[in-house]
């Protein structure tokens, strides 16, 4: 029932921006939702990487795999819960955390910042078609060619 | 202001019309354009603002190409009204090729050629996107809107690195080239807009280091520029040749927790003068300024800002009574210092478009431009009420 999914992760998002850090973990253990998946295009040799890694990819400060071919990262729109959901509960980072670094790397030339897909069969889509892409899913479904990978 | 209004049309067109920003491959295109109107009870700040200036708009249009694993070309057109100070026409506001050199698990190096935005402080490198600033204006008697072209890039080279450890990540960058004086800088460092040239022939000096915490939420960083203008004289009526160096030094933290953001900035700014001659009366001053500033969200498309300030020209004469002296009384003691308090809200109405306004009470004048205002007709106290729409592709 994605559409059954998409209204908690609503709630629990806007939840957790109106609540302060402490009842977060409260309001997110009581609604028992899966964590969002980080998924790979199935060109990327990588299995598990770190929460640090996971961030620097995320961020676009990483921007090549260790064979040196180079990272695209799909992310959805600032205010999407699932993304809201992937910064705080995978990344540990607030959304804003997030889009500061983007915006400083992107408006200064020194970095840039991932490509903004509308939607998750979009972010699907392009993560498939695109070699060295990285985002994050609700769920990987069926006859889809993605890798999930696994941030410890 | 005729320079820029095309580009502003432009921008504005883009994005009405929908477009994205352009992605194709290896090649990006953003860009952001913003206007504001400003309302002073007194003294001008950012045009004729007693009247309702609305001249203050800011548009950038930059692009990054990737040239290959290694190494990323980038480049920035901005066009920048602000009052008298500048007048819009577009300026390359950087330029550069990002070369990486060592790269491990735990360190990445980049070297990085060109017209380098300086990072000093939390805000300098992108001081003119509104979307990356807490409120329309920086605190300016830290980031200083008049001098602020001798402080924004440089021209030549840089290193940047990161070393990541479990306790934190510490990042650096030190950088040398030549810096870009103007016009703005001579009336804020000289007084007026002399017939000789406030020129920068000597290389200026950058240094930065900044900490993160292993969960991200505590930043500390230490920024340094050292400048130094040279005064080339049109004539013999004009100042004799002379020298002025600057030293900007500054400190930054900030904690991030969610829905509030702690920031804290001090800057400590040592100007030695020597060379032109007598007739200017300040041969050295030690600038010292701080802001204190929280910010609270109010969900994700509203926030909250208040902001206390403090800046004195010169450390040792925090009220201006001894400078003002040495000028005869011909510049106020209030013109040495400022002390504000600032309340400011923004809406993030959607990823692309924003609002924002504030209200800032000062006292002193520190932070306001001697080319807006001749000294004989500045106020002590003041207040600003600024509005201003911004969008971003």
């Amino acid at each position: 029932m994605p559409a059954r999914f998409y209204g908690t992760r609503r709630l629990r998002a806007v939840l957790r921006s109106f609540l302060p850090l402490a009842t977060a973990a409260y309001v997110s253990g009581s609604l028992a939702l899966p964590d969002p998946k980080v998924i790979v295009n199935s060109s990327v040799e990588v299995e598990r990487i770190s929460l640090n890694d996971a961030r620097l990819l995320l961020t676009a400060r990483l921007a090549t795999w260790p064979d040196m071919s180079p990272v695209t990262v799909f992310v959805l729109p600032d205010d999407s819960p699932l993304h809201d959901d992937f910064a705080r509960s995978v990344l540990q980072l607030f959304p804003y955390q997030l889009r500061r670094t983007w915006d400083r790397q992107l408006f200064s030339g020194t970095g840039r910042a991932p490509t903004v897909v509308r939607s998750e069969a979009e972010m699907l889509r392009q993560v498939e078609a695109t070699p060295g892409a990285i985002g994050y899913v609700e769920r990987i479904p069926e006859g889809v060619d993605v890798r999930e990978l696994i941030v410890q | 202001m005729n320079a820029l209004a095309p580009i502003l049309a432009m921008l504005c067109l883009l994005s009405w019309a929908g477009v994205e920003a352009a992605d194709e491959g290896d090649l990006r295109v953003h860009g952001f354009a913003a206007i504001a109107t400003v309302h002073t009870d007194e003294n001008s700040f950012f045009g004729d603002s007693q009247d309702w200036s609305t001249d203050f708009f800011e548009a950038g249009l930059n692009a990054s190409y990737r040239v290959n694993s290694r190494v990323m070309v980038a480049g920035q057109v901005l066009a920048r009204r602000a009052g008298e100070l500048y007048d819009g026409s577009p300026q390359i506001d950087y330029a550069l090729a990002n070369i990486g050199l060592w790269q491990g698990q735990n360190y990445a190096t980049v070297l990085r050629l060109g017209r380098i935005k300086n990072p000093l402080g939390l805000y300098n490198e992108t001081r003119d996107v509104p979307f990356t600033r807490p409120s329309i204006f920086l605190p300016q008697s830290v980031y200083f809107d008049e001098t602020r072209n001798a402080l924004l890039a440089t021209d030549g080279a840089t290193l940047a690195g990161e070393y990541r450890h479990a306790a934190g990540n510490i990042a650096f960058s030190v950088g040398v080239g030549r810096p870009q004086a103007d016009e703005n800088a001579e009336w804020t460092l000289l007084g007026a807009d002399l017939p000789g040239r406030l020129d920068s022939d000597y290389d200026a000096l950058m240094s930065a280091v900044s900490y993160r915490s292993p969960d991200e939420k505590l930043q500390l960083g230490l920024s340094r520029y050292d400048v130094s203008l040279n005064y080339e004289p049109a004539g013999a009526f004009d100042l004799p040749a002379g020298t002025l160096d600057l030293s900007l030094n500054i400190a930054s933290a900030r904690y991030d927790a969610g829905i509030w953001t702690a920031t804290a900035e001090y800057l400590y700014l040592p100007q030695r003068r020597s060379g032109t001659g007598p007739f200017l009366p300040f041969t050295s001053a030690n600038g010292e300024s701080y802001y204190l500033q929280g910010e609270l969200r109010l969900g994700p498309r509203v926030t909250l800002l208040g902001r206390f300030e403090r800046g004195a020209s010169d450390r040792s004469d925090r009220r201006g009574l001894a400078q003002s002296a040495t000028t005869g009384g011909l510049i106020p003691p209030f013109d040495f210092f400022d002390r504000g308090l600032t309340a400011g809200l923004t809406f993030q109405l959607t990823q692309r478009f924003m609002l924002r306004s504030e209200y800032s009470r000062r006292e002193g004048t520190y932070i306001l431009s001697a080319r807006e205002n001749p000294p004989a007709g500045l106020q002590k106290d003041w207040h600003y009420f600024a509005v201003q729409a911004a969008l971003r592709f």
